[in-house]
């Protein structure tokens, strides 16, 4: 009788071990949050990072020189609970930058899972800050409808095409917005979304017969792929890569973030870490598939041998 | 004449949008001039209002699939139950809070319905694809040519390349994943998209000339 093969466990590891397995990496950063690791210095997030102190040091030259600025930051959050994870800390930091060098924004989504989150992380970042209020700093529209056709018609009539933020204010009359009138108007586009085609929608349709505005994107580590198309023929200017782009965000804001403004949030770095782990551990279990495959087939080759 | 009727508004739409893309914003004649995105804001206002039938119909086609499923108690019928309450309850808090400017009822839409029931249900949900994620890899990525060993070495360098463990290994593991994805990966992807894009133009331009047969021949029956 021929001898078992004590190798083909490796290639027999029951499915509820590796749920086990992933559920302990998972919990490690959570349970012991001492244990984060350091982001690595994405030169994408750097670019997008630069950008918006590029933003601060124009209106504070303006203002210097008594020149008027009436730029703005816009930020299309189009995501919803199943990619909180990966685009919430994105969204968060970016956020805290631009409250953090004054500069004004104003938030909206295409898809109906993002209000909330239009609605939660300013107005939870606001209460961090003294001296942040809604309408004179940022802006919420909401939910809105109409996608490439609501984007072409920003580009050229912003007004026209938004009318209202999510309290019912007339365009005209928010603060933040004066002066703001079509894409020219818009300092930096950001879109933060795990889904394929809204970041090549601004692309496409977001511009104004004066000009275009630079655009960032903030996705998921599964659509990396498809942005670095966009980022390696410089239709974007910056991108943050997954909950990696978030956490190393968070470093660069670190860098620059004076005694008496508030740190920023351990989140990205959590859940980076525990990506990180899960990340491993599948690296771990397709090696240990591997080696399997490899000592069954060796033996076959012996037993044929012999 | 319904089928007729689909097929001149959708070549005037297209006329109208292929116009305003190639020709000039302003265009004078005699006198008067043209300005092409005119219209774009009441365009904008008909996209938002036939949305909403849009929607309706989902709504109906909800009530009709589930509602029967639950009233002949079919299997699963308590599954549609619940749908059918969670949507009522998320459609009626809506509402309430909106118009009747309740601030109780817009706080319960926000705080128990969003954030505490759809977000984690949604992150719960998907979370489970990390368990199915490294089952699935174990059980599939197993080398046995060439090509499978190519692609799994390609596979752990952009994985090890993005975190950060890979960067504090050896800073030349994110420049061979960055090499990986600019070099390879991307021209694929735009090779991909460009042959996507060429058959969405050959589409559109079927559909808009009325020659696809789902589009507008449908109609007519």
């Amino acid at each position: 009788m021929a001898k078992a093969d004590r190798s083909s466990w490796l290639l027999r590891i029951d499915r509820r071990f590796v749920y086990l397995f992933v559920l302990l990496a998972l919990m490690i950063p959570f349970l012991f949050p001492g244990l984060t690791t350091k982001p690595a210095p994405l030169p994408s997030a750097k670019k997008l990072f630069d950008k918006v102190e590029r933003i601060a040091r124009e209106r504070d030259e303006a203002v210097a020189e008594g020149r008027p600025y009436n730029k703005v930051v816009l930020l299309s959050f189009d995501f919803g609970p199943q990619t909180r994870a990966e685009l919430y800390p994105m969204a968060e930091a970016m956020i805290r930058h631009l409250m953090m060098r004054k500069i004004k924004f104003a938030v909206m989504t295409h898809v109906p899972d993002g209000a909330g989150y239009c609605e939660d992380i300013p107005n939870q970042l606001a209460r961090e800050f003294d001296d942040i209020d809604y309408g004179r700093d940022y802006v919420n529209f909401g939910y809105k409808v109409g996608r490439t056709f609501l984007i072409k018609q920003m580009g050229e009539d912003m007004a026209g095409a938004l009318k209202t933020d999510v309290k019912g204010t007339p365009y005209k009359d928010i603060k933040c917005l004066k002066g703001v009138q079509d894409a020219g108007d818009v300092a930096l586009m950001t879109e933060i979304t795990g889904l394929v085609g809204f970041a090549e929608m601004w692309i496409q349709f977001f511009a104004s017969a004066r000009a275009r505005p630079d655009i960032g994107h903030g996705c998921t580590s599964v659509s990396i792929p498809d942005a670095f198309d966009m980022l390696e023929s410089k239709l974007i200017i910056g991108l943050l890569e997954g909950i990696a782009g978030a956490a190393a965000y968070n470093e660069f804001i670190e860098e620059i973030r004076s005694e008496d403004q508030p740190p920023t949030s351990p989140k990205a770095r959590v859940h980076m870490t525990g990506q990180t782990v899960a990340h491993l551990l599948l690296v771990l279990f397709v090696l240990l598939g591997n080696v399997g495959v490899i000592m069954s087939a060796l033996r076959r080759r012996k037993v044929a041998g012999s | 004449m319904r089928r007729w009727l689909v097929i001149i508004v959708t070549f005037l739409a297209g006329v109208y949008f292929f116009a305003e893309f190639f020709l000039p914003k302003h265009i004078v004649l005699g006198g008067t001039d043209f300005m092409w995105s005119r219209y774009d804001s009441r365009i904008l206002d008909i996209v938002r209002v036939m949305f909403v039938p849009a929607m309706l119909l989902g709504i109906i086609n909800i009530l009709r699939v589930h509602g029967f499923m639950v009233l002949r108690r079919r299997k699963g019928w308590v599954n549609s139950l619940a749908l059918l309450v969670a949507m009522f309850v998320t459609m009626i808090s809506g509402f309430w809070g909106y118009f009747g400017e309740n601030e109780a009822a817009a706080s319960f839409f926000q705080q128990f319905l969003f954030r505490g029931m759809m977000n984690n249900l949604g992150s719960a949900m998907f979370s489970l694809l990390a368990f199915y994620i490294v089952s699935a890899a174990y059980r599939s990525f197993r080398v046995q040519n060439f090509e499978a060993g190519l692609m799994m070495a390609a596979a752990l360098m952009v994985m090890l390349g993005q975190i950060p463990l890979g960067f504090f290994i050896s800073e030349k593991i994110p420049v061979l994943r960055n090499w990986i994805l600019t070099r390879i990966s991307t021209p694929a992807f735009r090779g991909i998209n460009f042959g996507a894009l060429i058959a969405g133009l050959a589409m559109a331009v079927r559909m808009w000339l009325s020659l696809e047969r789902g589009s507008a021949r449908a109609g007519g029956r």
